[in-house]
């Protein structure tokens, strides 16, 4: 199973591309000490249950820039670090966002769906 | 200058290439990035300091006064957490001694001074996240250490001086035999050594494991983050709040993007990059909140969003983390008039609960140097001591801030009896001894186990550093009078670390 979404480094507007209309897992990875997504919205639908946290969510790639955006918490504290990823496979993750601090804990990815997929 | 900006800021600095400075700028220029740190900005520092200030003082749980088994002091459990930098308690009031005393304590931390000078940026600190570690090093060829920070904030002091300006008087018992007071009584003196040290303390932290590594702690952690309520509402108020902003200032605001492209440029051709940047940041600020009136105060409700949000997280960990502290506890007490003793004593702090902490204490003394005359009279162990605590924290009261209420017990073995030094060049008034020549120069007091029972309030003002336990407390008999005894314990004690926490 391929990675479906694109970073894009060198893009002011869009953090990361990828087809429209396919599904995508990101996960989160904790470096220092256990990080989870206590809350987390893409294009304003909740992803996180109430009352639960997860390391992982799964969405539906939309048309257009689209933010995906979370509340990460960590189990150091301000200390904590992480890693968001998106889910290619069983075994297979690509690096979304390296920088998942403990000090700052909410974060937007912005999401460009390039054309939509049949 | 929060962290995350400060690490970019060297990486713009002093770039390994340009690729590296580049994506730096970009990534700096990018507030999804850092927005917590761009909001702390916008809001300004001082509402962040005073928020600190406020959690800081939000504790009941430190020990800022005299040791148990002073002459002057409230505390008959001593207790684990001391202050992280500095403070200073004075306390009237004796517990197991039979003299009232007034004892001013100072209390710090190895760690306390170190820690206030990398936080003011004297000293740089080797953050462990960033894993070059030799570029941390060029920041300025030594930086503190997060290890030896930590073995240092394992090790405490404290300095007690009697503080009496009055003189002190008591009435002694008979040393032996049961004889009535008559007669002529020679009278005896306590050598009152004033405005002098009357304890020396170093306590060393043996055992803590309020840590966030281990793996029992990740697992609970992990159970309890997402069930908790505090944390859930707090997150959810966060995203809603900051989601509203960044929305309208990165996905609407055409100020931002134009921004951006010049902050890039200006960042690119700076030679002093974080001044460079901090007039970038502000020009943004501005523009954001001519363009929108609204701004100034969505960036204050996001930034206490944002600082309720951290204070639930640390309330889990606090709380998840709990486990027992030990700690070690050594004092050499000159008590008023008797022989110098030193008492080692071990404190269990056990795992609070939201409202509740329990202390258990265990501790023995013995005489330094017994004087010759006696020597061979008694023991060098001079007593043996338990004591426990439980304390209820009650919560704010209406113009105060939290309170707590405390109930301890104690139990002293009394193996070898207290040595009063004897000068009778020097009397004080109304310290008669029955039976006692008059060429004595020591005399011990009646033995006897002491049983003492203590409730304790402690009160402070509301956001404030200052502290006053008021208690009261119960004895069978006092180390030298053979007599049951209420007493009443005062103080006041001021701890800086609200003061340092910036």
């Amino acid at each position: 199973m391929p990675c479906k979404l694109v970073p894009t480094p060198d893009d002011d507007w869009c953090h990361c591309r990828g087809p429209a209309g396919r599904e995508v897992t990101v996960l989160v990875k904790g470096t220092v000490g256990t990080v989870l997504l206590k809350k987390a919205r893409y294009d304003g639908k909740d992803l996180v249950p109430e009352g639960t946290a997860a390391s992982e969510v799964s969405f539906t790639i939309g048309d257009g820039r689209k933010v995906f955006e979370a509340v990460y918490v960590f189990s150091a504290g301000p200390a904590g670090r992480g890693e968001l990823h998106e889910k290619c496979s069983e075994t297979q993750t690509q690096l979304l966002d390296a920088n998942i601090r403990g000090d700052n804990e909410v974060k937007r990815l912005r999401i460009c769906g390039t054309g939509v997929e049949g | 200058m929060c962290q995350a900006y400060k690490e970019e800021l060297e990486r713009i600095r002093k770039p390994r290439d340009a690729q590296e400075k580049r994506d730096a700028i970009r990534r700096l220029t990018d507030l999804d990035q850092y927005s917590r740190c761009f909001v702390s900005f916008a809001s300004g520092r001082q509402a962040f300091r005073d928020f600190l200030r406020e959690l800081e003082s939000l504790r009941t749980d430190k020990q800022p006064g005299a040791s148990a088994s002073s002459e002057g002091g409230t505390n008959l459990v001593a207790r684990g957490s001391v202050a992280k930098v500095f403070s200073v308690a004075a306390e009237h009031g004796a517990l197991t001694q039979s003299v009232n005393g007034q004892v001013v304590t100072f209390r710090g931390n190895l760690a306390g001074l170190p820690s206030v000078l990398i936080k003011k940026d004297v000293f740089p600190y080797c953050d462990p996240r960033v894993p070059d570690r030799e570029r941390r090093r060029h920041w300025s060829g030594f930086c503190f250490d997060s290890s030896l920070l930590g073995q240092l904030r394992k090790v405490s002091f404290g300095v007690s001086f009697d503080a009496s300006r009055n003189a002190e008087s008591v009435t002694g018992a008979p040393a032996t035999g049961g004889g009535t007071q008559s007669g002529t009584s020679p009278t005896v003196t306590f050598t009152a050594k004033r405005r002098e040290i009357a304890a020396v303390t170093a306590r060393y932290e043996i055992w803590n494991r309020r840590d966030v590594i281990s793996a029992a702690y990740q697992k609970e952690w992990t159970e309890q983050v997402g069930k908790s309520p505090d944390v859930e509402r707090a997150a959810t108020q966060l995203l809603n709040q900051f989601s509203a902003l960044f929305r309208k200032i990165i996905d609407e605001s055409p100020d931002y993007r134009a921004w951006r492209t010049e902050a890039i440029a200006a960042l690119e051709a700076a030679t002093n990059v974080e001044r460079t940047w901090e007039e970038q940041l502000a020009r943004l600020v501005d523009t954001l909140a001519r363009s929108d009136p609204q701004f100034p105060e969505q960036i204050r409700a996001v930034h206490q969003s944002y600082l309720r949000f951290g204070f639930t997280q640390d309330q889990l960990i606090e709380l998840v983390g709990n486990q027992p502290v030990v700690t070690f506890e050594y004092t050499n007490h000159r008590p008023l008039a008797q022989s110098p003793v030193s008492n080692f004593r071990l404190i269990v702090d056990l795992p609070r609960t939201k409202s509740w902490s329990f202390v258990l204490n265990s501790a023995l003394t013995i005489y330094d140097c017994p004087p010759a005359q006696v020597r061979d009279k008694l023991s060098r162990l001079r007593d043996v001591q338990v004591g426990a605590q439980m304390e209820r924290v009650l919560g704010e009261f209406a113009g105060l801030g939290p309170a707590s209420l405390s109930f301890a017990g104690y139990f002293q073995y009394q193996n070898s009896p207290a040595i009063l030094e004897v000068d009778p060049a020097n009397p004080l008034p109304s310290i008669h001894f029955v039976r006692l020549p008059p060429e004595a120069k020591v005399a011990l007091a009646e033995k006897g186990n002491i049983g003492v029972a203590q409730v304790k309030l402690v009160l402070g003002p509301k956001g404030g550093s200052v502290k006053f336990p008021l208690a009261v407390s119960y004895s069978n008999r006092t180390e030298l009078v053979p007599k049951p005894a209420w007493r009443a314990q005062v103080g006041i004690s001021y701890d800086f670390d609200s003061l340092f926490m910036k």
